[in-house]
């Protein structure tokens, strides 16, 4: 028998959860979702990082958890939707050194990654330091003068303005890779949450004599969804397991392959979530008020907030001998 | 968190791929009818290793290792294309050992340690497919009550044409009795009154029918108590959990179908990159909840639920797999006999065999999500 096979979170990583959960269950941060146009909440984003959530994917505090911490959080955070460029932060902690990395871990500096070429710059109008995305890279942008605020789907202000990428930073491969597994369980997170709500809903509420969830048109959906969560939680978790034995070359490439599978699997599977669920809460569905559309257009966000798409799906060809680009 | 097998573990798996070696061109996982000999004489190689006995106790002669080394075993089997695992050695043996008497255990394991002798799960009816306990083959003891006398038709039995004995349920108890008016039986099935009958199926090979028609089964061949199978069956079920539906074919299937659409001059249009980089992430999905699956097994925890999740993912990934080569595939995809063809019409019935979609999807639905369904 393996004595190793595990794919539960340890005490440690538990008891991270319940400290995250904690702090969002005391701050209320799910009503945050339900804003749109408001600044971003600074105060809270420092109390979150004065827990120290962000320490894990320091390179140079091992000991605060590694990527299997920066997953457990991520997750959790997806629970609450909590605001704010996770995954962008946790990238650029991998990249950064000195005060700058100090001060994205304290919560100080807020950070903006966004994709080459793309004038449209998450909270491109609140962040401290701007990154820059071009396939495998990562560049320092200069701090743009002025940005022009935009109004986004998951209501929150992103800026337009043009950016200079500084010289490539090294651990750029390595930080996108946290970046994923970040994404992936933010938005697992998120749908498994809102999963399980739509599920008491279904076991409850009554229509033509039945609770909606003894109907298999309303059940099986649902079991579909559970099913494609599973797969990309536990890839995620499988990605960052990985990372964290990164003491092979082969090892951070597997990594690099399931956070890849990870990210892509989780943006499917959570928007697939989103839909059934509107879906199934049906008119309570469809209202400002009701128990899911903060949740979905949050999961829509983060599921299209960079980085993401192609370059994941590149690292996928390659795995199965179709590396090199399309013509 | 741990997703790595031990160093052990990997060394088994290096000897299993070296075995398997020998066995590249058997190719008898689709169509295990067609070379049911020179499978059964890899299963007897495989016996020489004791490898038809890793999980059992030492006390049956088996080797006591962990479900890790099955699932490496069987998972590789299914890459490599070789065969399905037998039954006898799984579903057959495991409730010998756990309800079998001394005699049974004496007399019958030997034979599938040594992989001389294979089984034919003899469980579904023409009306009683997912809804098991509604099977209606009566068993009733004879007059003198030496024996059983088994009455009636059973269903879409694989590769019953090919094996020893039969494995089956019958009941003994009212039809009102349900699940607990049925018992367990081995059946030769060479004996009087046993008809096989085929029923060919798309992907070339066949199911049957099994006609009972007064066959005598001595008592020492019932196997638990009268009118206990039903818990017996659902146990044996769980113990094959983490070697059905091993990723390894999945994982497989994309393979093949990428090289051929790169032999075929399709591998660099972007339409069909963006499909197989979807279809990657399905496999490595599978292979996610193939572990998890076997995770619960180390564990000793009900793996049902996580089975079920499975099952669905890997039967849909093996189709879409399939579809996307037809789709992309044209005319020359159509030909008889390549592996396109054969996969679309075998993926056809992953969601029917071992539990139909419905129903995996019913058991994730109320016992994981608390609905009903």
């Amino acid at each position: 028998m393996s004595a190793g096979l595990d794919l539960a979170y340890d005490e440690d990583q538990e008891a991270i959860r319940s400290a995250v959960d904690r702090f969002c269950t005391q701050h209320a941060v799910e009503d945050q979702a339900r804003l749109s146009g408001q600044a971003f909440p600074r105060t809270l984003w420092r109390q979150l990082a004065e827990l120290g959530v962000f320490y894990p994917a320091a390179p140079e505090h091992p000991e605060a958890g590694g990527a299997l911490a920066v997953c457990a959080i991520s997750e959790t955070l997806g629970q609450h939707v909590f605001p704010g460029p996770i995954a962008a932060t946790y990238c650029a902690i991998q990249v950064l050194h000195g005060d700058a990395a100090s001060a994205v871990m304290d919560g100080h500096a807020l950070v903006s990654l966004s994709s080459a070429g793309s004038t449209l710059l998450p909270w491109g109008t609140e962040a401290d330091l701007f990154l820059v995305v071009d396939g495998d890279t990562i560049a320092r942008g200069e701090t743009p003068d002025a940005a022009e605020p935009i109004a986004t789907l998951g209501g929150e202000t992103w800026g337009r303005a043009r950016l200079k990428p500084d010289a490539t930073l090294p651990a750029s491969a390595r930080a996108l890779i946290i970046a994923n597994i970040a994404t992936a369980a933010y938005l697992t997170g998120a749908a498994w949450q809102l999963l399980r709500a739509t599920s008491n809903h279904a076991a409850t509420r009554k229509q033509f004599g039945k609770t909606l969830g003894e109907f298999q048109a309303v059940a099986h959906p649902l079991a579909d969804c559970a099913i494609g969560l599973t797969a990309a939680q536990t890839l995620a978790r499988a990605a960052a397991c990985s990372f964290d034995d990164r003491a092979t070359d082969s090892a951070l490439q597997q990594a690099r392959s399931l956070a890849a599978a990870a990210a892509l699997s989780a943006r499917r599977a959570s928007l697939g979530t989103a839909f059934a669920c509107h879906q199934v809460f049906a008119g309570i569905g469809i209202t400002l008020e009701g128990p899911v559309y903060h949740v979905s257009r949050r999961i829509r966000q983060v599921a299209s907030t960079p980085p993401g798409g192609g370059r994941e799906r590149d690292i996928l060809l390659n795995e199965i001998g179709l590396g090199g680009e399309a013509p | 968190m741990n997703t790595a097998f031990s160093k052990d573990e990997l060394a088994f798996q290096d000897e299993v791929r070296e075995f398997l070696g020998d066995y590249r061109e058997l190719d008898g996982f689709y169509c295990q009818g067609h070379k049911w000999p020179e499978v059964r004489a890899m299963f007897r190689a495989m016996a020489e290793k004791n490898w038809l006995a890793l999980s059992w106790p030492k006390a049956f002669g088996g080797m006591a290792l962990g479900p890790v080394y099955e699932f490496i075993l069987w998972n590789e089997v299914a890459y490599a294309r070789a065969a399905r695992n037998p039954l006898a050695a799984g579903i057959v043996a495991q409730t010998l050992i756990r309800y079998g008497s001394s005699a049974q255990q004496r007399d019958w394991l030997p034979r599938i340690r040594s992989g001389e002798i294979h089984f034919s799960l003899c469980y579904s009816e023409p009306e009683a497919g997912s809804d098991l306990a509604a099977l209606r083959l009566r068993a009733d003891k004879n007059a003198a009550g030496t024996h059983y006398v088994l009455n009636g038709q059973k269903c879409w039995q694989s590769y019953a044409q090919d094996m020893d004995y039969l494995w089956v349920l019958a009941r003994s108890g009212t039809q009102e009795s349900r699940g607990r008016g049925i018992s367990l039986f081995i059946c030769d099935k060479h004996a009087a009154g046993v008809t096989v009958s085929p029923l060919p199926t798309l992907d070339g090979d066949q199911l049957n029918e099994v006609f009972f028609d007064a066959v005598e089964v001595p008592l020492a061949q019932r196997v638990g108590e009268e009118n206990g199978a039903w818990p017996m069956i659902g146990e044996a079920l769980a113990d094959e959990r983490h070697i059905q539906f091993p990723p390894g074919r999945v994982r497989r299937d994309l393979e093949d179908m990428v090289a051929w659409l790169n032999a075929n001059g399709l591998g660099a249009d972007p339409v069909v990159r963006q499909r197989l980089a979807e279809l990657t992430v399905q496999v490595m999905e599978t292979e996610m909840l193939a572990l998890k699956v076997l995770e619960a097994m180390v564990k000793g925890v009900n793996a049902t639920v996580d089975a079920a999740m499975n099952k669905i993912s890997h039967t849909l990934a093996c189709q879409d797999i399939a579809r996307a080569v037809l789709d992309f595939g044209g005319p020359e995809a159509l030909v008889s006999g390549a592996r396109p063809e054969l996969l679309w019409r075998q993926t056809i019935t992953e969601t029917i065999g071992g539990g139909t979609s419905e129903i995996m999807r019913s058991v994730v639905s109320r016992q994981l999500l608390g609905l009903g369904g």
